[in-house]
C-alpha cells in the first residue's frame, strides 16, 4: 500500500472548486502535458526545487552550501537541475525564502488531519475536499485508501481528473466513495489533442462518455478556455455539439490565467506557450453564444 | 535649523506668566476669571511649575484677584506641572493652550495634584493668546454640510435585500419577516430626519450643567441650607428634580416622539461633577477644532468658565477620591494614560434599566411602593433612600406633563387649515396625550411604549451621562403592543398600515437617540475617539423560558436600522442556534452586508452558559442584553458598570522587560521582577515575571475603582437610575451601594494577542531554539528593529495567534485563566465580582500610540490588536483564525469578547452567494463556541477613498471593536488600524 505522496500545496477555504468551503489537494504529477498548463509545477512527478528570482538578494549564500555545483548565478534558471541531488541545503540557508521545495510528502493519515480540521465549516457550507493537481488519479494507489477513510467520515469529496485513467481500478476504488467530479474536456479532435496536451483524448472520451452512462454521482465537464487553442468558435462548438449529443446542459468555463507563464521561469522551463492577456469582454460574449443553451458557473 | 536658546525661552516663560498677571490687573473681562463678585468665585490657588529633574522651578500664586510669578518652589501647590526637561518646557510653553492635555500623553509634561486646575490654567492662557482664537460670537452655525440624501450617489451607500416569504421563529405578523419591499423613500419623514442628523454639527449643551450649579449653589452641596450633612441621596435626587422640572421641553418639528435630551438639536450635554471640566481648556476653540467640532456661544463658554466649573472644581469624582484616599499610588498610574482607563471618572451609565417594568408598571406604581417604604422604613438613612426615589420620580412626572403641554402649545400656534398643518396638530394632539399618561402610567400602545422608553431614557440622562446607558431587549419589549395592533386589523391594508407604523416609531426613536453625543476633549479625538454615546439596543435570542424570542418587532427593528445606517443605537443581536433560525442568522449577515459594521452577532448559548457560570440564575440569564458594546447586563436586575475599566495587558510586558520601568515615562511603574538580559534562564522565569506585573497592575486597577466606587456614593449617587431597578427598593439601597440583585463590575482586557505573540516569539527563538538571547532581542526593541531586520524575519516566522498551530492557544488560555482568578476572586465597592471581558472599544490604538516595539515584531507606536482578534498578518485564510478565537474557554470572560473579522464578498458571488459564505463563517464559529463576531465587510480600496473623500463617505460605519463608529470621524492612526486590519478575501 502506498503510505506517502507528493502534494504541491494544500489550500484551505476554497471556494471555487467545488460547492460551500473547502478545502483543494494539489497532487504533483500528471499524465499529460498541455502546453499551457496553469500549474507547471505540479507536472511532473518528482520533487523540484523552485526559485523565485524577484526576491532573490543575490546574497550567494546558496552558491557556498551547494557541493554539486548545481548553482550558477549567470545561468538564466540559477539551477542546473541535473545537478542538482536536491539535498536541501540551499532553501535552509536563503534568507529571502527564493528558494522552496515544491511537492512535500504527505502520509494519508496527515493529509486527513489537515482536511479534517475544517470540518465544522464544511459542514455549515455543504463543502468539504477537493482532489487537483496535477492529475490525483495518478495516485489512485494512494487516492482508493484516502477516499475510502475519507467517506467515513462523511466528508464530500470532489475530484478534478483530466480524465486519463483507468477505468477499472476508478469504478472499483474510487467511484463509490466519490460525490462530485470536475471533468475536463480541453480538446475535441483527437489529432489536435495528442499535438497540444502530448496524448490523444480517445481514452479520455470513452472514460467520460461511461461515466455519463454510469449516472452514479453528478460529473460537471470543465473546459478550459486557452486562447487559440482550446477557445477556438471550431473546437468549442464540437464540445458543445458533443456534450448536447450526450444531454449534458451543465458545464464550468474556466478563463485563461496568463500568470502561469511566471511559473514556468521559477521550475527551471522555459514556457512552451505565450499568451499574456486575460479574457476580454469580447471573447467572453463570444464564448458565451456558443453555450447559450447550457447553464456555467459566474462566468 | 534653528537652534532653541533654552535658558533664554525659560526667561520668555517667566516672562509670559509676568504677562497674564499684569493681564489680570488690567482687562476686567479676564480679572473675572479669578475674582468673581458676580458669582462668588474667587481663586485662590498655586501653581508650581517644575522640572522632572527639579532644574527649573517656578511658582505661580492666585490670590484675591491677582497673580504672582516668582522662582523657587512653594509648599502645598495645588498643582504641580512638570515637563521632561527644560528644553521641553521650553519648546512646550507658547503652543496652544488647547492642547495642553496632549502633552500629557506624550509625557512631555505631568502633573500632580487636582487635574482641574490644570485645565483652568489652560484655558487662563488660551484667553491671552487671542490671536489664535477666533471671536465666535455670531449665531451657532447649526449645519455642518448641507445633505439632501447621503445614501444617493456615485458613493453612496447600496442596499441589497432578499425577501422570505414565510413566517420564521416567532413571527406572527410580518407575511415577508426580511421587509424586503420597503426602503426609506416609504418613510419621507425619516428619512429627512436621518439626513438631517448628518448634516447637523453637534453643540455642547449648557442646560444641565447650569440648572444643577443653580441647585447646588442655591440648597447646598456637602452641607445643606441648614449646616447639616446634606444626604448624598436627597441631595442627588433634589438636583435630578430640578434639572427635570425646568429642563426646556422641546418637540422638535416632525418628530413623533416629544422631548430632548438638550437644549440643542444635536447636542452635547455636560456633567461638570464628572468630566466637564477637562474640556475648558477648548471653550474658545472646540468650535473650529479639526477633528468633530462642536458649537459653543461665548456666553455659554462664559456661563461654564464662570459659573459652573469653578464650583465643581473640588466636587467631582476624580478629586473627591484623590483628597479621601490620599491620591494613592492606583490613581497617579491612571493619570499615566498608558496602564489603565477608569471609566468612574466619566460615567457609572454601562448598565441596562428595567425599561420592561416601566412600560408595564408606570413610574406612579414605583413611587407608590416607595411611599409605603418609607412609612415601614426605621432608620432615619432608609427614610431618606425613598424620599429620594420619589423625589426624582417626580422630576419625571413634571417634565413628562411639561411635554404634554408643549405640544399643545405648539398645536395652538399652527394653522389647522392647512391641511399638513392640521395633519401636525392632529399628531401633537395625540403626543399630548400620550405625554400625559406615560411614563407615570402603563403603556398601552405601541407609541406609548416607544414613548415612555424615550422619557424615561432622557430623564435618566438628567441624573447619569450619556455613556452607554443602554435600552435592552427592544423588540422583547414592544412585541406585545405590536401584535396587540396588528391583531385588531381588519384587512390586508390595515395590517400593512401598522407594519408600517412600527417601523415609523423604531425609526422615530432611533433618530431621537442620536440627538446627543458624547463631551470629548481633543485629546479624547487623538488618542481613543469616534466613539458615540453607545445607546445600544438588543434583539432576538431566547426568552427567560428558554424559547425562541426572535420575533416581528426584531425584524422591524432590523430593517429600520438598516434603512437609517446611523451609529446609535448600537446594534447587537443574539443568536441561539438550534433555536433562533437560519433565516435570522442569514439577515444578521445581511443587515452587516448593507451596513458593513453591523450589528454585531452575539452566540447566546455561550453567553447564557458564561453568565450562569458566575452564578446568574439560568432565567436571568437568559434575559442579558448588550450594553455599550457588547457586555452582558441582566435587564432590570443587574447593576454591572461593565465598561469600569480597560487595562493594557501589554503595560505590564513592557514591564517585564524593563524590570518595572514603564518606556514611556522611565518611571518604576511596576515591581522589580529581573533583569532580561541576565536573570531568564527559562521561559517560566520571564512568564513568571509577566504574571507578576499583570497582577501588580489588575489589583491597582480594581484599588481604583473600588475607590472611586466610593467617591460615587458621595459625589454622584443614583436614586433615580435605582428607581428602575429590580432590588434598590426592597434592600433600602441605592445601585451605587450594592441595591441590585446582582452586582458585579466589567472588565476589559486589552491586547491579549499582542502579549500572546510577543510570549511565543520569546519562547521559540530565545529559549526554545536559541536563535539569539534575550539581550539581543531587548536591543532590537529597543531601537524598533531598526537595524535589526534579520531579527525581525525570525520572528515574523514564528507562528503566532491565530494560525492554529502548535502552543499558540495554551499561552492565550493560560493568560485568560490566570487573569480570571485575579480578577473573580477581588470584591467591588458594591460587594459584587468583577467579570473579565476582552474587547477594546479604540483603546489598542490609544494604547498602541504609547507603547513601544515588541516582541511581537510589532513596531513603535503602532495600534495593538483589536478585542480578541488575531494580529494581522498571522494566516492568510479566516479559518484557522476562527478556529483559535473559539478555542478559548468562553466561561472565563462572561464580560464578553469581541471578534473582528474584516471580510470582502468573494469576487463574482452574487449577494445570494456572499451571504451563504458568511453565514456558514459565523455558524461555524459558533459551533465551536465562539462568543461573538463583529464584520467589517468594507474593503481597505473604499477606507482609502473614504479617508481621501471624507465628505463622500459620512455614512460609512465601521467596526471598531465593540462599538462601531462613523470612519470619517475617526482620528488618522484609527483609520490606518482598520485599513491595515486583514482583510481576508477568500480565493
Amino acid at each position: 500500500m502506498i503510505k506517502e505522496t507528493l502534494l504541491v500545496d494544500i489550500k484551505r477555504n476554497a471556494l471555487d472548486d467545488g460547492p460551500g468551503i473547502r478545502t483543494l489537494v494539489f497532487f504533483k504529477g500528471c499524465p499529460l502535458s498541455c502546453v499551457w498548463c496553469q500549474n507547471p509545477e505540479a507536472k511532473s512527478l518528482h520533487k523540484e526545487i523552485s526559485f523565485n528570482k524577484d526576491i532573490c538578494s543575490e546574497c550567494g549564500s546558496c552558491l557556498e552550501v551547494c557541493n554539486q555545483n548545481a548553482i550558477d548565478f549567470s545561468y538564466q534558471f540559477r539551477i542546473y537541475r541535473s545537478n542538482c541531488n536536491l539535498c536541501g541545503k540551499c532553501i535552509e540557508i536563503c534568507p529571502n525564502d527564493a528558494l522552496k521545495f515544491v511537492g512535500q510528502n504527505y502520509s494519508i493519515e496527515s493529509l486527513i488531519e489537515i482536511i479534517l480540521k475544517d470540518r465544522v465549516f464544511y459542514n455549515n457550507s455543504g463543502g468539504g475536499v477537493t482532489l487537483s493537481g496535477g492529475e490525483p488519479l495518478y495516485h489512485i494507489d494512494y487516492v482508493k485508501n484516502l477516499v475510502k477513510k475519507l467517506k467515513k467520515k462523511a466528508i464530500h469529496i470532489c475530484i478534478e481528473t483530466c480524465g486519463y485513467y483507468n477505468q477499472e481500478k476508478f469504478y472499483e476504488h474510487i467511484l463509490p466513495f466519490i460525490d462530485l467530479i470536475y471533468f475536463d474536456l480541453k480538446i475535441y479532435e483527437p489529432d489536435l489533442h495528442a499535438k497540444f496536451c502530448s496524448v490523444s483524448n480517445e481514452k479520455i472520451l470513452a472514460n467520460f462518455e461511461d461515466l455519463i452512462k454510469n449516472q452514479s454521482i453528478e460529473v460537471i465537464p470543465r473546459i478550459p478556455l486557452i486562447p487559440n487553442i482550446t477557445d477556438t468558435d471550431e473546437n468549442l462548438s464540437k464540445l458543445a455539439n458533443y456534450l448536447i449529443t450526450l444531454n449534458i446542459r451543465k458545464i464550468i468555463l474556466l478563463p485563461y490565467n496568463p500568470l502561469w507563464l511566471s511559473k514556468t521561469a521559477t521550475i527551471g522551463i522555459a514556457p512552451t506557450y505565450n499568451y499574456s492577456k486575460w479574457l476580454d469582454n469580447k471573447n467572453k460574449t463570444r464564448i458565451k453564444s456558443i453555450f447559450s443553451h447550457f447553464e456555467f458557473n459566474n462566468f | 535649523m534653528q537652534v532653541l536658546d533654552v535658558e533664554k525661552e525659560l526667561e520668555n516663560f517667566k516672562d509670559q506668566l509676568n504677562l497674564l498677571a499684569m493681564i489680570f490687573d488690567t482687562r476686567r473681562k479676564m480679572r473675572r476669571e479669578i475674582y468673581n463678585e458676580k458669582t462668588g468665585f474667587y481663586f485662590n490657588a498655586k501653581y508650581q511649575f517644575t522640572t522632572k529633574d527639579d532644574a527649573f522651578n517656578v511658582y505661580v500664586i492666585f490670590k484675591d484677584g491677582k497673580m504672582t510669578v516668582a522662582d523657587g518652589k512653594i509648599d502645598d501647590p495645588n498643582i504641580t506641572i512638570y515637563y521632561k526637561d527644560k528644553e521641553t518646557l521650553a519648546n512646550l510653553y507658547n503652543k496652544s493652550a488647547e492642547e495642553s492635555l496632549d502633552y500629557l500623553l506624550t509625557n512631555e509634561m505631568g502633573y500632580s495634584g487636582n487635574m482641574s486646575y490644570l485645565t483652568k490654567f489652560s484655558y487662563l492662557t488660551s484667553l491671552v493668546m487671542g490671536a489664535k482664537i477666533k471671536d465666535y460670537k455670531g449665531p451657532e452655525n447649526r449645519i455642518l454640510h448641507p445633505i439632501e440624501d447621503i445614501d444617493s450617489g456615485e458613493k453612496g451607500r447600496k442596499l441589497q435585500n432578499e425577501s422570505l416569504n414565510r413566517k420564521v421563529d416567532k413571527v406572527e405578523g410580518l407575511d415577508d419577516p426580511y421587509l424586503a419591499k420597503y426602503t426609506l423613500n416609504d418613510f419621507p419623514r425619516l428619512k429627512y430626519l436621518k439626513n438631517r442628523r448628518f448634516a447637523l454639527k453637534p453643540a455642547i449643551c449648557v442646560e444641565r450643567a447650569k440648572l444643577v450649579t443653580e441647585f447646588h449653589k442655591e440648597n447646598g452641596f456637602e452641607v445643606d441650607k441648614s449646616g447639616n450633612p446634606f444626604n448624598p441621596e436627597l441631595r442627588q435626587a433634589g438636583a435630578v428634580n430640578y434639572i427635570m422640572s425646568n429642563k426646556k421641553p422641546i418637540i422638535h418639528d416632525k418628530h413623533l416622539l416629544a422631548g430632548s435630551t438638550t437644549s440643542k438639536e444635536v447636542g452635547i450635554p455636560m456633567y461638570p461633577e464628572l468630566i466637564a471640566t477637562a474640556i475648558w481648556p477648548e471653550l474658545k476653540t472646540i468650535g473650529e477644532r479639526e477633528l468633530n467640532p462642536n458649537d459653543i456661544s461665548d456666553k455659554d463658554a462664559d456661563i461654564l468658565s464662570l459659573e459652573v466649573f469653578p464650583y465643581y472644581m473640588e466636587r467631582n469624582v476624580r478629586e473627591y477620591c484623590r483628597t479621601k484616599f490620599n491620591y494613592p499610588k492606583s490613581q497617579k498610574l491612571e493619570e499615566g494614560w498608558v496602564f489603565y482607563f477608569m471609566m468612574k471618572t466619566n460615567a457609572i451609565s454601562h448598565t441596562v434599566p428595567g425599561f420592561p417594568m416601566v412600560l408595564n408598571q408606570g413610574l406612579k406604581s414605583v413611587k407608590n411602593k416607595a411611599e409605603k417604604f418609607e412609612e415601614n422604613a426605621k432608620t432615619n438613612d432608609g427614610k431618606n433612600f425613598y424620599k429620594a426615589i420619589q423625589i426624582a420620580i417626580d422630576g419625571v412626572l413634571t417634565y413628562s406633563k411639561n411635554l404634554s403641554d408643549e405640544a399643545l402649545r405648539i398645536a395652538e400656534t399652527l394653522d389647522s387649515t392647512d391641511p399638513k398643518q392640521a395633519e401636525r396638530i392632529e399628531e401633537l394632539k395625540e403626543i399630548s396625550r400620550i405625554c400625559a399618561k406615560v411614563p407615570a402610567k402603563p403603556a398601552e400602545t405601541l407609541h406609548e411604549a416607544v414613548q415612555s422608553i424615550w422619557t424615561s431614557f432622557v430623564c435618566l440622562h438628567c441624573e447619569n451621562a450619556n455613556s452607554a446607558l443602554s435600552i435592552g431587549r427592544l423588540d422583547q419589549m414592544l412585541q406585545p403592543f405590536f401584535l396587540r395592533e396588528i391583531k385588531q386589523t381588519k384587512n390586508e391594508n390595515e395590517k400593512e398600515d401598522i407594519i408600517k407604523k412600527a417601523i415609523e416609531l423604531v425609526g422615530a426613536l432611533f433618530v431621537r437617540l442620536n440627538d446627543h453625543d458624547p463631551l470629548m476633549p481633543n485629546v479624547g479625538w487623538k488618542l481613543f475617539g469616534g466613539s458615540s454615546s453607545d445607546d445600544t439596543v438588543t434583539v432576538g435570542g431566547i426568552d427567560r423560558d428558554g424559547k425562541n424570542a426572535v420575533n416581528d418587532m426584531t425584524y422591524v427593528i432590523l430593517k429600520t436600522n438598516e434603512m437609517l445606517g446611523f451609529q446609535d443605537p448600537n446594534m447587537n443581536a443574539r443568536y441561539y442556534s438550534g433555536i433562533n433560525s437560519n433565516e435570522y442568522l442569514r439577515r444578521l449577515i445581511e443587515v452587516n452586508v448593507n451596513m458593513g459594521a453591523s450589528p454585531s452577532i452575539h452566540n447566546d448559548r455561550t453567553m447564557i452558559e458564561a453568565l450562569v457560570h458566575e452564578g446568574f440564575s439560568l432565567e436571568d440569564a437568559r434575559d442579558w442584553a448588550a450594553t455599550g458594546c457588547v457586555e452582558p447586563t441582566i435587564v432590570g436586575k443587574h447593576y454591572g458598570h461593565t465598561n469600569c475599566m480597560l487595562l493594557n495587558m501589554v503595560a505590564p510586558l513592557e514591564m517585564a522587560l524593563n524590570n518595572g520601568v514603564i518606556p514611556l515615562t522611565g518611571e518604576k511603574a511596576g515591581i522589580e521582577t529581573g533583569d532580561v538580559r541576565i536573570n531568564f534562564v527559562e521561559f517560566e522565569d520571564f512568564l513568571d515575571a509577566y504574571k507578576m506585573q499583570l497582577k501588580y497592575l489588575a489589583e491597582q486597577s480594581i484599588e481604583i475603582n473600588n475607590f472611586l466606587g466610593e467617591s460615587h456614593k458621595f459625589i454622584h449617587p443614583t436614586p433615580l437610575l435605582s428607581s428602575f431597578y429590580e432590588g434598590p427598593l426592597e434592600k433600602t439601597k441605592d445601585l451605587i451601594q450594592g441595591g441590585a440583585i446582582y452586582n458585579t463590575s466589567g472588565v476589559a482586557l486589552v491586547a491579549l494577542t499582542d502579549v500572546v505573540d510577543s510570549l511565543l516569539v520569546i519562547k521559540d527563538l530565545i529559549f526554545d531554539k536559541k536563535e539569539f538571547n534575550f539581550a539581543t532581542l531587548k536591543d532590537a526593541i529597543d531601537n524598533d528593529f531598526e537595524g535589526y531586520e534579520s531579527i525581525l524575519h525570525k520572528i515574523e516566522q514564528v507562528p503566532k495567534f491565530g494560525s492554529g498551530e502548535e502552543g499558540t492557544i495554551e499561552i492565550a488560555q493560560d493568560l485568560i485563566d490566570f487573569c480570571y482568578e485575579i480578577y473573580n476572586s477581588a470584591e467591588n465597592y458594591r460587594g459584587g465580582k468583577y467579570l473579565v471581558g476582552y474587547w477594546s472599544i479604540s483603546y489598542h490604538t490609544g494604547f498602541g500610540m504609547l507603547t513601544g516595539a515588541l516582541p511581537s515584531g510589532r513596531k513603535k507606536g503602532k495600534a495593538l490588536t483589536p478585542g480578541l482578534t488575531p494580529a494581522p498578518g498571522t494566516t492568510d485564510i479566516l479559518l484557522p483564525s476562527i478556529k483559535s478565537v473559539a478555542a478559548l474557554n468562553y466561561l472565563k470572560m462572561a464580560n464578553n469578547a469581541s471578534y473582528n473579522v474584516k471580510l470582502v464578498p468573494h469576487p463574482g458571488d452574487s449577494h445570494s452567494e456572499t451571504l451563504d459564505l458568511f453565514t456558514s463563517y459565523v455558524q461555524s464559529f459558533f459551533d465551536l463556541n465562539g462568543m461573538q463576531w463583529q464584520f467589517n465587510v468594507i474593503s481597505s480600496d473604499t477606507l482609502r477613498d473614504a479617508m481621501a473623500n471624507p465628505i463622500d463617505y459620512r455614512w460609512l460605519l465601521v467596526r471598531v471593536s465593540g462599538y462601531n463608529a462613523y470612519f470619517t470621524k475617526l482620528n488618522k492612526n484609527m483609520q490606518l488600524e482598520i485599513i491595515e486590519r486583514h482583510e481576508y478575501q477568500p480565493k
